[in-house]
């Protein structure tokens, strides 16, 4: 084989290959939604700030799995900065999800706006617990050998996602409710797959399989909201 | 049933490349009603994608396994996965023939031109269930290729490759491309081929579904702008160019009115015939339709005018109850006009 991957482990290699699939696929979607953007609705504003989000989750993700477990100076700080930038990316593509779910179950930018505050609140909360990690370690930390482990409080940043996971389920439901089923079925097959590939993490390809779901519901829509083209 | 770490990671990119095709599949409506060859193309490639996923999730599970039913199921879904891979990218080729021309009858030409590789690689898998020529099973379930495994592994790049020159062949004899690139497809599928041949991960499925999806989403962007009864772009889609001109992305000099105040079918044959490969031709109306130039000069656009009023007049002298009796009329942007004031006319005159 061309490229050397004898001592990297296998989780790493796994996690960079999910990694590098999700920016392909967000890096073609920013390409084939710029009608959209151009368009400038709230809702095309919110679905471009999610794929911005899940780029960097994405890249913060390969990142941190090529660094693993590598000789390369400074390279746990880098470790624990990438992470850091992951779990806020992690955090803020759910709470996007949230106001990009009310801005298309209720189709009016003032309520979603009345609603941003009330929405914003898990994920204000998340933000001191993640930053406070930085000099604590109590989320997640790496060893001297580069070694990344999670730590004893590491569940807590899942619960702002909990949340905004619930709120979510409710206003697709306005929406389609195809859409919770595939969204459903990917994040089931992300909790038990991932278990079964061993701790690989896919979270920024799940992401990206969500919005390409969701952008493929949009395209059923005609572009100027007619029901379909002559 | 012990999964290698390895395999794990490989059967884990199969199932989420499975997923996002059944998926993508299952939530458009927009296949609905359509019956175009390219529509059909492009499902198959997504079945294929999905088979091409499940296949190699079989072989990759069955790796190192030591079952007694184990080895009958390996050269089955092998050979399988290798049969698989190459009808899916044989039918790429033919999706590409048919976008960039359109038509059946090159289709056919170029179908009995690359079936025969298609067909011998699958005499060889054929005749490799019973003798081993391609590639042999061994007692821990993983598989040895050979030297004309190796030739079919080839045959498969090409097949990937020959859509490329395709692409450019027709670039060079002067046609545009509307919504169909072939970029976003191949530079994941290509990727991932490399990622094959260099390392001993597979994301073969995943780099094919990423590149079904973009396909997926030039397909629904062409579909958005197209008149379904003629084949031709629709009243968006000028409406879309009226916006690429205003953001600085096209120009048209020239524009062409044609009304058929008789059978709007044979003016819109009759366009096709004749309109160059580099125009934007869009039926406005039942019974009208634009064509836009971005260069050229006005005595080509006469040539092109007498050419169709030739033809319209041939068509109305063989049909005295059908005839098109055709209308045309000529736009020029002139030097000191705004940009968008060939577009925005013809926008005003299809409301």
């Amino acid at each position: 084989m061309l490229f050397d991957l004898a001592g990297r482990s296998y989780v790493n290699i796994g996690t960079v290959i999910m990694s590098s699939a999700a920016l392909f696929l967000l890096a073609g979607m920013a390409l084939y939604t710029r009608l959209y953007r151009i368009r400038g609705r709230l809702e095309d504003r919110l679905f471009f700030a999610m794929l911005v989000t899940d780029i960097i989750a994405a890249f913060a993700d390969g990142m941190n799995n090529m660094l693993e477990s590598s000789p390369v100076s400074r390279a746990g700080d880098l470790i624990i900065a990438g992470d850091t930038l992951f779990t806020l990316a992690f955090e803020c593509f759910a709470f996007l999800f949230v106001l990009y779910a009310d801005a298309r179950a209720y189709q009016d930018p003032a309520h979603t706006r009345k609603r941003l505050p009330l929405y914003a609140v898990p994920f204000v909360l998340e933000i001191p617990v993640i930053l406070g990690n930085l000099p604590g370690r109590y989320l997640f930390t790496v060893d001297e050998a580069n070694r990344y482990h999670f730590g004893e409080y590491y569940p807590v940043i899942f619960l702002a996602t909990a949340v905004y996971g619930l709120i979510g389920v409710m206003l697709l439901a306005r929406i389609d409710a195809r859409l919770i089923l595939t969204m459903l079925l990917m994040i089931i097959v992300r909790l038990f797959g991932g278990r079964m590939a061993r701790g690989i993490s896919s979270t920024p390809f799940v992401y990206a399989v969500g919005l390409v779901y969701i952008q493929i519901l949009r395209m059923n829509r005609g572009f100027y909201d007619e029901e379909e083209s002559v | 049933m012990i999964v290698t770490e390895q395999n794990a990671v490989i059967i884990y990119s199969d199932l989420m490349a499975f997923l996002m095709m059944l998926g993508m599949v299952c939530l458009s409506s927009r296949f609905r009603g359509r019956r175009s060859v390219a529509a059909r193309l492009f499902l198959i490639l997504c079945v294929g994608a999905m088979a091409e996923a499940l296949l190699s999730m079989v072989c990759y599970s069955l790796h190192g396994q030591t079952f007694s039913w184990g080895r009958p199921a390996a050269w089955i879904s092998k050979t399988l996965l290798e049969m698989t891979m190459l009808v899916l990218v044989f039918h790429w080729v033919m999706y590409v023939d048919f976008k960039l021309y359109g038509s059946r009858d090159r289709l056919i030409r170029t179908i009995a031109f690359l079936t025969a590789p298609l067909g011998l690689c699958a005499l060889l898998l054929i005749v490799n269930l019973f003798t081993g020529i391609v590639f042999t099973i061994n007692e821990d379930l993983t598989y040895t290729g050979t030297v004309i495994y190796d030739v079919l592994m080839a045959v498969e790049f090409l097949y990937l490759l020959v859509p490329l020159f395709q692409t450019i062949v027709y670039h060079l004899k002067g046609h545009r491309f509307r919504f169909f690139r072939i970029a976003p497809v191949l530079i994941p599928a290509m990727t991932a081929c490399i990622v094959d041949l260099t390392t001993p991960y597979s994301a073969a499925a995943l780099g094919i579904s990423i590149g079904l999806v973009f396909l997926y989403f030039s397909l629904v962007s062409e579909w958005r702008f197209e008149d379904r009864e003629t084949g031709l772009c629709n009243k968006e889609y000028l409406r879309y160019l009226h916006e690429q001109v205003l953001l600085g992305r096209r120009t048209f000099r020239y524009a062409m009115t044609f009304t058929a105040g008789g059978d709007p079918g044979a003016l819109v044959a009759i366009l096709k015939q004749e309109a160059p490969g580099n125009a934007e031709l869009i039926r406005t109306a039942h019974d009208s339709c634009v064509l836009l130039t971005e260069n050229g000069d006005r005595s080509a656009l006469e040539l092109l005018r007498l050419l169709v009023e030739d033809a319209a007049g041939e068509y109305d002298a063989a049909h005295e109850n059908g005839r098109i009796d055709l209308h045309v009329q000529t736009y020029a942007s002139r030097k000191d006009d705004v940009p968008a004031a060939l577009t925005e006319t013809l926008l005003g005159k299809t409301v």
